[in-house]
């Protein structure tokens, strides 16, 4: 026992919230993997061969999948926690344990939410020589 | 003579990075070799004869050297350890031996503070005569040494499999009693103190109280001194990068506009037509080692039965877990073979006549020494080989094969090099030995080279000294030579496809040899603090591999940056980049090399970790993440690449390659996180907090929190098998069903010219 709290689960908990906490990580990981591109990019980039002016610069692949990757697997790491509260909480269903363990899962369905929202918003970007245009325009 | 032999290209780099990499390569060797040395001269001794007080014999020398070969032979490595060294399931003999030994001798003297004191003294004081090669053990240590030959003999000669083990493992009492000799020398070694030094042979190694082994001083001092190496090295690689980052000129435009070939336009030549084979052996290999993965894990997670059916009388865990092992080498080096055979023609523009007979030839050699290998192990884990065979017994972890399938391995790999030569020697006749094609064939060469030095290591030998060279393979190999290896490949690969300039893939290269060897050759010592080197082995191995870390962390940060510069240059070309996961894939190896590696590699290599950690579960996180992670993810990318131009573009299976990419990565990061790292955590904690015998033994680690979190991985390591793996297989079995389309050989020379795999058109150059 840990204090009132039984000594398993404080640890269930305190590992499912560093896995919270690494999944956030990673997700910054993965601005920062996609943000280099735009850093290297040459400013006031002029016109491609077709002729069109570039005026907002795309993330470029791979980078914008890589930034997919990282926060896919951010989000795995969020579903492992959750599972892990659920799982902790069925073996030690006692009480003061039980606000640890909803407060946990309160988190990881913020970060979840807020994980999905950020892979939602960046997609992968590979080019399809056709729809070129589409996809710089973004 | 080639023609044109004389008139090389000239070098397309600066000559002052062949000679950076040249001096770091030569002074990192150098350095090995005086270890080597050293390794010789200040091992632990074996005694010609160990006595009684009373002059009575108890073991020889040669009991000691069969003693191992007995372990050896009956996968016992595969299963526990000793010094540390081994399979996690059963216990660290070596502190098995220990504990039991002096449990035994502190109860015949009656217990008390006066006997703990005695005990320790007595199992600390050397009592080895160098002039006579006679160890003398006291009395309470050779009558230990009796109760305990009856002790192993009943643990080995179990009828049930409780343990993992199969039923009667061994029942021959001259075995048992040399097994006994061999458990008993190490347990000496790490309790007697080295001549002159107050610790003993294995700086103390394994902690235990009732012999008075704590950490050394030094253990502590190098830990400190290794942290600070590190933070000082990444503080200083990225305020080089900052500074000098502009020059090293791969953040360059290049070739304005690429187009890609699409597969369909690229014709192939008879011995990359070949390699629909061997990806499909190593997606099968893979499938293999995964389910015996599974196998293995079952164990863990419940000892006692397979769901109800007893395997362990016929696959008992030692034995999954060496085919487990000894299978992933082989479908990644496999992998790597294939992608040379690919590779070389595109780098010398044909491919001569006679190459695709060869390709079968050493596709076949491998298929034989794989399955040759694997049924001898099994041979003789079941016992039907002598201990110490030529033809059937080695089985050190990860050098399991017996000597003479290892001999036909590296043979096997010779003759790839010989292929390589075949293809190069023209283009190598006219370059420069520093471009391109030249580092291509060299790190090629160094793969059997490196590999073959394993063969030094003989199943006699003080393991001390086997240990030395049987780490040239598992580290210096996986963690220097195949990862210059494959950044000359993934480099090349770029720089055919056109989107990387063979200049700044040199660059890379280059820079590569020069971080991976700088702290990859002599952090080889990380594996042997503890295993009766001398202190420096512990020394300059905590301090030259906290420097492995440094490259790991700069090249996830500029993450291939070659490559991804290069992959955005598809944006412009008119036909579609036929990569795509072939790119994710290496974007994985990058993300895996620095956690997998970097991280989780970093997390147990301070010495006064390793202390307590060795053998435990972090380690088999760490192998995972890094030989999966990085190794394993690679083999794929290298498969997906090729056979993206077996495969016609119309039945490419876009969604299934996906579907592999994520599975392989959820269900490993899974792995990892679920059951790995948290249970190599507790175990840690149990390590320090009641001792190492405690944290390796069965009841620990079959206790009921372990067994939830193997339970845990269930679902990552089905998706793995179920998502990743069988699609892979599928790929590949696409690959073998189509094989690419043959170009046309000219009829007078016999050579089939290579295809080219984009057109680059306006090469401009705007750094
Ligand atoms: C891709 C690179 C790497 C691969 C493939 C790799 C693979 C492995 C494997 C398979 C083992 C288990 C060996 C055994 O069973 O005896 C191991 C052990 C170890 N690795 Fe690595 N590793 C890599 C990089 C690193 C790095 C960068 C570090 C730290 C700087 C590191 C530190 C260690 C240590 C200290 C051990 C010994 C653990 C023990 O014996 O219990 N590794 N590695
Ligand atoms: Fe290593």
């Amino acid at each position: 026992m840990i204090g009132p709290f039984v000594t398993e689960s404080v640890l269930a908990y305190g590992y499912a919230a560093a896995l919270l906490v690494t999944a956030a990580g990673l997700d910054r990981l993965a601005r920062r993997v996609a943000g280099r591109s735009e850093r290297r990019r040459r400013p006031g980039r002029t016109p491609s061969h077709d002729g069109r002016e570039i005026v907002r610069a795309p993330r470029p692949w791979p980078h914008s999948e890589a930034g997919r990757f990282h926060r896919g697997l951010a989000l795995v790491l969020v579903v492992l926690a959750a599972s892990l509260t659920l799982v902790e909480a069925v073996r030690h269903p006692a009480w003061p344990d039980l606000a640890l363990a909803a407060a946990v899962l309160a988190a990881a369905a913020v970060t979840g939410r807020w994980l999905t929202g950020h892979l939602r918003a960046a997609p992968a970007g590979f080019p399809e020589p056709g729809q070129r245009t589409a996809n710089r325009d973004r | 003579m080639v023609p044109g032999a004389g008139t090389r290209r000239e070098l397309l780099v600066s000559r002052r990075w062949i000679q950076a990499a040249a001096l770091v390569a030569v002074f990192g060797f150098f350095v090995m070799g005086v270890l080597a040395l050293r390794t010789y001269t200040a091992q632990p001794p074996v005694p010609r004869l160990v006595v009684s007080e009373s002059g009575q014999e108890v073991y020889t020398g040669r009991d000691v050297a069969d003693g191992q070969k007995v372990f050896l032979a009956h996968g016992l490595m595969q299963y526990g350890s000793v010094l540390g060294h081994g399979g996690y399931l059963g216990p660290d003999y070596t502190a098995d031996y220990l504990r039991r030994a002096a449990t035994i001798a502190l109860r015949a003297s009656g217990g008390g503070d006066r006997a703990r004191e005695q005990l320790e003294q007595e199992f600390r004081t050397n009592r080895y005569d160098p002039r006579s090669g006679v160890l003398t053990y006291t009395r309470a240590q050779a009558d230990a040494f009796t109760a305990l030959v009856g002790h192993y003999r009943g643990y080995f000669a179990d009828p049930r499999t409780g343990k993992g083990l199969r039923p009667y493992a061994i029942t021959d009492p001259r075995q048992i009693h040399q097994l006994t000799a061999f458990l008993s020398w190490t347990a000496w070694i790490a309790a007697a103190e080295r001549p002159g030094e107050d610790y003993s042979y294995t700086n103390n190694w394994p902690g235990e109280p009732l012999v008075g082994n704590v950490p050394t001083a030094d253990t502590v001092l190098w830990s400190v001194v290794s942290l600070i190496a590190l933070l000082a090295g990444i503080g200083a690689l990225f305020g080089a990068v900052g500074r000098w980052g502009g020059h090293l000129g791969w953040r360059g435009r290049q070739a304005e506009t690429v187009d890609f070939h699409s597969p369909d336009q690229v014709a192939l030549t008879p011995a990359q037509r070949v390699t629909a084979f061997f990806f499909l052996v190593v997606a099968l290999l893979f499938l293999a080692q995964v389910l015996l993965g599974g196998a293995t894990e079952h164990y863990r997670a419940d000892l006692t039965s397979f769901f109800g059916f007893d395997l362990a009388g016929l696959l008992p865990f030692n034995l999954a877990r060496t085919w487990h092992l000894q299978l992933s080498l082989f479908w990644v080096v496999a992998a790597f073979l294939a992608a040379g055979i690919f590779l070389a023609p595109l780098m010398a523009g044909r491919e001569p006549r006679g190459q695709g007979r060869l390709a079968w030839t050493l596709l076949i050699a491998l298929v034989v020494v794989a399955f040759g290998s694997l049924l001898a192990e099994g041979l003789s884990i079941h016992g039907f080989v002598p201990p110490g065979s030529f033809w059937g017994s080695q089985q050190f972890e990860w050098l399991d094969l017996p000597r003479v399938w290892q001999i036909l391995l590296a043979a096997g790999m010779a003759l790839w090099a010989v292929m390589m030569w075949r293809v190069l020697r023209g283009t190598l006749a006219r370059d420069s030995r520093g471009n391109l094609p030249w580092l291509f064939f060299l790190a090629g060469l160094a793969i059997p080279g490196v590999y073959a030095v394993g063969l030094l290591a003989r199943p006699g030998d003080t393991f001390t000294a086997t240990d030395f060279w049987r780490f040239w393979v598992v580290h210096l190999w996986v963690e220097d030579f195949l990862e210059l290896f494959t950044t000359v490949m993934v480099a090349y690969m770029f720089v055919q496809l056109g989107v990387v300039r063979e200049r700044v893939a040199l660059v890379v290269i280059y820079l590569d040899i020069i971080l991976y060897s700088a702290g990859g050759v002599i952090g080889t010592m990380h594996h042997l603090y503890f295993s009766g080197e001398p202190v420096e082995h512990l020394a300059l191995g905590a301090f030259f591999s906290a420097m492995e870390v440094v490259p790991l962390t700069f090249l996830t940060v500029e993450a291939w940056s070659f490559v991804q510069l290069g992959a955005r240059q598809h944006m412009e070309s008119r036909t579609p980049f036929p990569h795509r996961w072939a790119v994710m894939f290496l974007v994985a190896v990058g993300f895996w090399n620095f956690l997998g590696a970097g991280v989780f590699g970093f997390l147990i290599n301070l010495p006064i970790v390793s202390y307590y950690e060795i053998g435990t579960g972090l380690t088999a996180n760490h192998a995972h993440g890094s030989m999966m992670g990085v190794y394993g993810m690679l083999a794929v990318a290298l498969g997906l690449f090729a056979l993206r131009y077996l495969i016609p573009a119309g039945r490419w299976p876009e969604k299934w390659a996906r579907v592999s990419f994520w599975s392989l990565n959820i269900g490993l990061a899974w792995m990892c996180f679920a059951t790995l790292l948290p249970l190599g955590l507790l175990q840690l904690h149990e390590s320090v907090a009641s001792g190492y015998f405690e944290a390796r033994s069965l009841g620990y680690i079959t206790g009921s929190t372990n067994t939830l979190l193997e339970w845990l991985r269930l679902p990552g390591d089905a998706l793995f098998i179920v998502g990743g793996v069988l699609p892979f297989c599928w790929i590949a079995w696409l690959g073998v069903r189509h094989r690419g389309r043959q170009a046309a050989a000219d009829p007078a020379t016999g050579l089939t010219p290579a295809p080219r795999l984009s057109d680059v058109r306006e090469p401009v150059d705007s750094a």
